[in-house]
């Protein structure tokens, strides 16, 4: 995997509608210029309420990161390998996962 | 003659450059597609035209305002495709005498046409379509998606896309996005709520 040298590029995932009010996100995946397999890509996991998202697991790519103060990392490699998985989901600790996809924005 | 020659002259009021103004604007404009219907509907004649103009030019100076970029000719034509434009009396709100007359067919579409759609909401309902089919593309097969986004967002060539996504080449590339494409197009009829409208 190779970004372009002059380009950041910014995928946006959003919570699919769930029934409870406050269990939505938004995950923003962010790959600098000239990412390639040994960099990594930054996550940015905001609640419903826009604030940054705590004590978490965001699922991507067949990836499980730990979300810790709305930050996670994302290793482009893996992104490359997973980019066929449509699972999107965000774990909160005691609470249902929330599924979500990417969105065109 | 050159446009500087022909504008000094037209200044001047002379009746070599007016009678150039005429062949070469005037008649020509009144004649082309976009104007003769247009000057039909509303009863405005070549000589009417010409007598605008040269108000325009002569007693409103707006000949001065020419700086020798472009034609001359393309610069006096632009007024004349205005004058015609101006002619139509609903863009002024008044409701032509002519279409007013009981014996009038009403050819003409109606003076107090009000619109019926709201832009905002169209413009709501098309990025909600938008959404919705771009979720059916992921759900489908997110690869696609990717290219998609990639391509029309961020505007990234089909060699930039191969490169950073992993895939084989650039036809290929442009194979997922033109199915992409279709996919779209396939989906919208399914949620579109403003063409239904």
């Amino acid at each position: 995997m190779k970004a372009p040298a002059d380009k950041t590029i910014a995928f946006t995932f959003y919570s699919l509608p769930t029934a409870r009010h406050g269990q939505g996100w938004k995950a923003r995946v962010v790959f600098p210029p000239g990412s390639c397999d040994s960099s990594s890509a930054d996550v940015e996991v905001v609640g419903a309420d826009g604030r940054p998202v705590d004590a978490a697991t965001f699922v991507i790519a067949g990836q499980s990161l730990p979300v810790c103060r709305g930050r996670a990392s994302l290793p482009c490699a893996a992104f490359a390998v997973g980019r066929h998985e449509t699972g999107i989901w965000l774990h909160r600790e005691g609470e249902s996962p929330v599924p979500g996809a990417l969105t065109f924005e | 003659m050159t446009d500087l020659e022909w504008h000094t002259l037209v200044k001047a009021g002379e009746d070599a450059g007016w009678k150039l103004v005429w062949e070469k604007v005037v008649e020509p404009e009144s004649k082309s597609m976009r104007s003769a219907a247009m000057m039909k509907r509303y009863s405005l004649t070549a000589g009417d035209l010409m007598g605008m103009l040269y108000d325009e030019m002569i007693g409103r100076k707006k000949i001065d305002l020419y700086r020798g970029e472009g034609s001359f000719e393309g610069w006096l034509r632009r007024y004349v495709r205005g004058f015609v434009l101006n002619a139509d009396p609903n863009k002024h709100g008044e409701v032509s005498l002519e279409q007013a007359h009981e014996d009038s067919s009403g050819a003409a579409s109606s003076p107090m046409d009000l619109p019926v759609h709201d832009i905002d909401v169209l413009r709501r309902d098309v990025w909600n379509t938008t959404l919705r089919c771009f979720h059916d593309l992921w759900m489908s097969d997110p690869e696609r998606a990717y290219v998609h986004i990639l391509k029309t967002r961020f505007r990234l060539t089909s060699e930039e896309i191969r490169d950073f996504l992993g895939i084989s080449s650039t036809a290929n590339v442009d194979q997922i996005f033109s199915r992409a494409v279709k996919f779209m197009r396939a989906a919208w009829p399914r949620y579109d709520t403003a063409g239904k409208g």
